[in-house]
């Protein structure tokens, strides 16, 4: 299984991240960097949505979902003005991102949103 | 599912947790009638493991991973601990015996991003939906996961 890779690019005002491979608990500090980095250029550009990538993550610990939680929790800090929505695109296939990302959905309702594909 | 036992013992590292996991993955294909129990199972199997190893205090820890017939699964780890470790674990999962998991889960999440306990045991029985129990002996924990999985036929 790959290590964790992860992408920024843009299509529009909206950030997309891509996560690839599996997050595994040694890939915590480049994720939660790279989430840094992506709740950084999504106010700078005044970002209405981020879209999270996750389609090809094949695994994620639970220390990296930890990560995810902070950013959430940096997005649900922000004022309505700056608030962003964060759309995961998710595969099916992979039945973790189900349970997690519902999760993430209880967590943080109002900024969470998931796409679902791969049914 | 036949009834079978993989045992993991000795001075295991962060690292070797996910090639734990792929294992019992890997088994569990032949045994395990569908996707969404085989990774019920590798999250409780590495997060467990994880947690075993992450809080161990003298860098030893095992996991035993037990079948019985009829498809019931129970998940076993030991480590010696810190007693502040183990007193984060006992209130762990005092909630989760007394209230839903999800909101457990859910309140994990909501703790500072500081704290030193993560959401790994909360992720087990929220995410695997698997009953923890726990037993202490000095300093030493055992932590189990228990849980019914449908039998593959055939």
């Amino acid at each position: 299984m790959p290590d964790l890779s992860t992408m920024t690019s843009h299509d529009g005002s909206t950030v997309v991240l891509t996560c690839r491979g599996s997050a595994e608990t040694r890939a915590f500090p480049d994720l939660s960097a790279a989430l840094e980095a992506v709740h950084r250029d999504a106010l700078d550009r005044s970002a209405r949505a981020v879209i999270a990538d996750v389609r090809a993550l094949e695994f994620a610990s639970s220390s990296c979902l930890k990560a995810f939680v902070t950013w959430l929790q940096l997005v649900l800090e922000l004022d309505d003005e700056h608030r962003y929505k964060i759309r995961f695109r998710s595969n099916l296939q992979h039945s973790w991102q189900r349970r997690s990302l519902g999760a993430f959905a209880e967590f943080a309702g109002a900024v969470v949103e998931i796409e679902a594909e791969g049914a | 599912m036949n009834a079978r036992r993989l045992e993991v013992e000795g001075a295991i590292g962060l690292d070797d947790v996910p090639h734990v996991r792929r294992f019992v993955e890997t088994v569990n294909r032949r045994f395990v009638s569908n996707d969404d129990d085989i990774s019920r199972l590798a999250i409780a199997t590495h997060e467990l493991l994880e947690n075993a190893v992450k809080f161990s205090l003298d860098g030893g820890a095992s996991l035993r991973f037990e079948v019985e017939d009829g498809g019931r699964v129970c998940i076993t780890t030991r480590n010696r601990a810190r007693t502040a470790d183990l007193n984060e674990l006992i209130a762990i999962a005092l909630e989760l015996e007394t209230n839903d998991p999800m909101l457990v889960y859910i309140g994990l999440m909501k703790r500072s991003p500081a704290a030193r306990g993560g959401l790994g045991l909360g992720r087990v029985a929220a995410e695997s939906e698997m009953e923890i129990g726990l037993e202490l002996d000095g300093d030493v924990v055992q932590v189990q996961a228990r849980a019914t999985f449908a039998e593959r036929v055939g």
